[in-house]
């Protein structure tokens, strides 16, 4: 800095503070904006790919008929292929990296911890259960496969509720909140354990693919239903971005600064667990997302929350419909699940991420 | 803005804290509580600001009751820098400072909040390092950054809990200087909890000694801090010396309080 800049500083600082602080921005809108394009360049790649040979024209005159089907025509295969399987399973892929990378970086921040996500915190253990239940005692007697999504979503719901019961007891700290969803994740998996050991073969082999994740059940209604959630609750937790800042500096801060310390904390996990519960009961439990989308952006671009929500869904996104895509093609044609792959790709990223990151945190 | 505190009392559990606390500050003051560890001297402040909420007594600002006016609007009268932050994400100073905001903004930010972070930035001299991140910062700049938080909330009360803990020597004096002329220049009352009897006795225009939850003595370092008062809230033996423009402190050693 100049002296003259020094001494007439005044009026010239604070516009070069508004201008920095409008790049700074900027950034972050960029870094969203370049993610946003490149998860629909790969939406329209990962619908050209699947063991259906298919080539690109046919796969997009199959996407187009629908929408102009006096223009656009292609084989039965060819619409079957792409609008029964491929289309659900990319939108399944996108929505719910969406709400489980958004989940994630809710729960971290409310509860201030790095550790936190909807695998941590006994959730996606209860949602485990609760299928497992359903495919060793119950399955095929009512309901056949929705028995089996309700039950895992009960199950999640109930963690969260019991989370919430334990730390209403006593204050909603985040020490309490995760202690206590530690304390649910042994019971859970322990509760899985035991009706493995006890369960049929056939069905213990079912409960181990269930707990693997995998997209393959994705169908139009089960996509339409978690988007729904998804867009409901998502744009409430961008809504309350500065809320989620505010607790980050901790809660004698947040409450100094307005906010409703116990309220917020109680109401976001509550929506975090109502996503992450409304996702993995069609899914099965699909880790590394929640916990490490959160992370790589905080790395990218800080963590203001009105950026880091929407950020972290898009590359949640991303980052699953990456991962579904190699699992269906790297030894295609058998698909590997899902849950596998992106820890296989997302852990080496993330090693490296740590290993370049000079930031004092991580 | 007139703070009044009347017959406020406050007990974690069983335990009583705080007893029978009456105090009035008024317009531009900078007011020291001072007393041993334990002493209430943390929850007093935050029943202040409805961190806690008294078990007794009332709390009113210009009389009206504070647990009837919506924290929102309490966060633009009331500022608050804690002694302790928990860890946190990595944030930039400028996002840091912008929090204090909160109380203001709807979602976007407006270009009067820009300039308002701006202007505190430059009162405390930190525009520096507006977008280096709060964790490498060194103690003394945090603590500038903390108070800046507070007053881009634009207060007219400012509570400080122990502001020059963990500060060296030449950012003591600093960031006392800055509370002083918040509350001389900027028509702030300053309302702080600190433990160095000397830094308060220098700069506070009014003491409150606190002892066992209660306010045991209250007024100006010259008449407060004597040999007398020091031994009987602290324990401690102390030579003051009255030569100097306030009194300054000089401990000895410990003994049994009288």
């Amino acid at each position: 800095m100049s002296r003259s800049e020094v001494i007439h500083g005044n009026g010239t600082k604070s516009e070069e503070m508004r201008a920095r602080y409008a790049k700074f921005i900027g950034r972050k809108v960029l870094f969203i904006s370049i993610l946003l394009i490149l998860l629909i360049l790969l939406m329209g790649f990962s619908a050209t790919l699947g063991s259906a040979r298919l080539d690109f024209v046919e796969v997009y005159c199959s996407i187009l008929h629908n929408f102009f089907p006096g223009s656009f025509d292609a084989g039965w295969l060819a619409k079957t292929v792409v609008w029964k399987i491929r289309l659900p399973r990319i939108i399944m892929a996108v929505v719910a990296g969406t709400g489980l990378a958004i989940a994630g970086a809710v729960m971290q921040s409310i509860l201030r911890n790095p550790l936190a996500s909807p695998y941590t915190l006994g959730i996606s253990s209860a949602a485990s259960f609760g299928a497992s239940l359903a495919i060793v005692a119950g399955v095929g007697i009512v309901g056949g496969e929705y028995l089996i999504v309700i039950n895992a979503f009960l199950f999640a719901m109930l963690a969260s509720l019991l989370i919430y019961g334990l730390s209403k007891r006593r204050n909603a700290s985040p020490e309490t909140m995760i202690l206590a969803g530690i304390a649910l994740m042994y019971l859970f998996s322990a509760m899985t354990s035991l009706l493995q050991y006890f369960g049929e073969s056939e069905a213990v082999k079912e409960v181990v693919f269930w707990m693997m994740g995998s997209l393959g059940r994705a169908s139009w209604r089960s996509t339409g239903i978690i988007s729904a959630v998804i867009l409901i609750c998502t744009p409430y937790l961008i809504l309350k971005a500065w809320d989620l800042n505010a607790i980050g500096a901790g809660d004698e801060t947040a409450k100094s600064l307005g906010v409703n310390v116990d309220r917020v904390r109680i109401i976001c996990m509550f929506i975090a667990s109502l996503m992450t519960a409304s996702i993995v009961c069609f899914t099965g439990t699909i880790g590394f997302i929640g916990l490490v989308c959160p992370h790589m952006v905080r790395m990218a671009i800080g963590g203001d929350h009105r950026f880091l929500l929407p950020a972290s869904s898009v590359l949640g996104g991303f980052v699953l419909l990456a991962a579904d895509s190699a699992a269906r093609t790297v030894i295609a044609p058998v698909i590997l699940p899902v849950g596998i792959l992106t820890a296989f790709m997302g852990v080496p990223f993330f090693a490296y991420l740590l290993i370049r990151e000079r930031r004092g945190y991580w | 803005m007139k703070l009044s505190i009347k017959g406020v009392g406050f007990s974690y559990a069983d335990t009583p804290v705080l007893e029978n606390i009456n105090l009035e500050v008024d317009g531009s003051e900078l007011l020291g509580i001072v007393g041993p560890n334990g002493a209430g001297k943390t929850t007093l402040l935050k029943c202040m600001n409805l961190i806690l909420r008294p078990g007794a007594g009332n709390i009113l600002l210009d009389g009206k009751e504070i647990e009837k006016i919506q924290r929102q609007e309490l966060a633009k009268i009331l500022g608050y820098v804690p002694q302790h932050s928990p860890k946190a994400f990595p944030t930039t100073v400028f996002d840091l400072i912008l929090l204090g905001r909160r109380p203001y903004v709807k979602w976007g930010i407006n270009e009067n909040d820009i300039k308002k972070v701006t202007e505190v930035m430059k009162l405390l001299k930190i525009e520096d390092f507006a977008l280096r991140y709060f964790d490498e910062l060194s103690g003394g700049e945090r603590q500038k950054v903390l108070i800046a938080r507070a007053l881009a909330q634009e207060p007219d009360i400012l509570l400080l809990d122990e502001p020059t803990s963990n500060l060296d020597l030449k950012h003591q004096l600093e960031v006392m200087e800055i509370i002083k002329n918040l509350a001389r220049k900027g028509g702030i009352s300053v309302i702080m909890a600190i433990h160095d009897l000397n830094l308060a006795s220098r700069y506070s225009d009014r003491i409150v000694m606190l002892k066992d939850g209660t306010i045991c003595a209250a007024g100006e370092p010259n008449s407060l801090l004597t040999s007398e008062s020091i031994r009987s809230v602290y324990g401690v033996e102390a030579v003051v010396v009255n030569n100097l423009e306030r009194p300054y402190i000089v401990p000895i050693k410990s003994v049994d309080r009288m």
